[in-house]
């Protein structure tokens, strides 16, 4: 798999959402299934799918796909 | 500025006069003023004399949510009954409404609660239709106890509390 289809895996998974939803384009809170409780457990399954750990700010400023790239990508994972 | 006390880098501080007009706007907003129990809107007039009587509440308590130097939100705690507590909150901050900033301010208030109050029980109501409401309070603890076409009625003891609060540690660890 590639970053991108784990990062797609990861986030399907976590909001219950199909992976055809998982876009740049999607951001917090505007869907549903993208609540401030998803979002807890949306930041643990991209931690341990990518074995890093993120801060407080990460965890604050992750409010899109397109930024939850940007953001792991300072963790040296590339899309 | 007094802050009462800190809790997972959110201030819960006394409320001032500087904060009550951005908290009025921000308890007006449908998006918030909707989800309450009481829905009507609050004049200036309505909220200076709120404010004012703020000092007589013997049995609730008030504050202003301050994250980072920045007003944020607000939240109280009401001592209704014997030995059980009702708690509320909005974040009103653009940048910060639906975050994880949410759970922190609902953490640290139940444990201000449980630790400062009398009470063996924190009690919530939320409308039906709020489901990101309903699991919120859940995935603080609270379980439903009753519902009926306008609210749906929650509770949780100590013991619940922490059993959540222990599930959202590995996240509210980043935010000691």
């Amino acid at each position: 798999m590639t970053n991108n289809e784990r990062l797609v895996a990861a986030f399907a998974s976590s909001l219950n959402i199909e992976a055809s939803q998982v876009v740049d384009e999607l951001e917090y809170n505007t869907i549903p299934q993208w609540d401030s409780v998803a979002h807890m457990v949306l930041v643990a399954a991209l931690e341990k799918e990518f074995d890093v750990m993120l801060d407080m700010d990460d965890i604050i400023e992750m409010s899109s796909v397109k930024i939850a790239k940007e953001i792991l990508a300072k963790h040296d994972v590339a899309f | 500025m007094a802050v009462i006390f800190k809790r997972y880098q959110i201030e819960f501080r006394a409320i001032e006069q500087g904060d009550i007009e951005q908290l009025r706007q921000w308890r007006n907003r449908d998006d918030i003023r909707l989800m309450m129990v009481d829905q009507s809107e609050i004049s200036p007039a309505q909220q200076q004399t709120w404010f004012e009587r703020l000092g007589t509440h013997k049995n609730r308590h008030h504050f202003a949510l301050w994250f980072r130097d920045q007003l944020i939100g607000y939240a109280n705690a009401s001592l209704d009954e014997s030995e059980s507590a009702s708690t509320g909150l909005y974040i009103g901050h653009e940048k910060y409404r639906g975050s994880m900033l949410a759970l922190c301010v609902g953490v640290g208030l139940s444990e201000w609660c449980f630790e400062q109050l009398p009470i063996t029980s924190i009690s919530a109501q939320v409308a039906p239709h709020n489901q990101a409401a309903l699991r919120f309070n859940e995935s603080l603890g609270y379980r439903v106890l009753e519902q009926n076409d306008s609210w749906v009625f929650l509770s949780k003891t100590q013991q619940e509390f922490e059993q959540a609060r222990e599930r959202l540690l590995p996240l509210l660890s980043r935010f000691l």
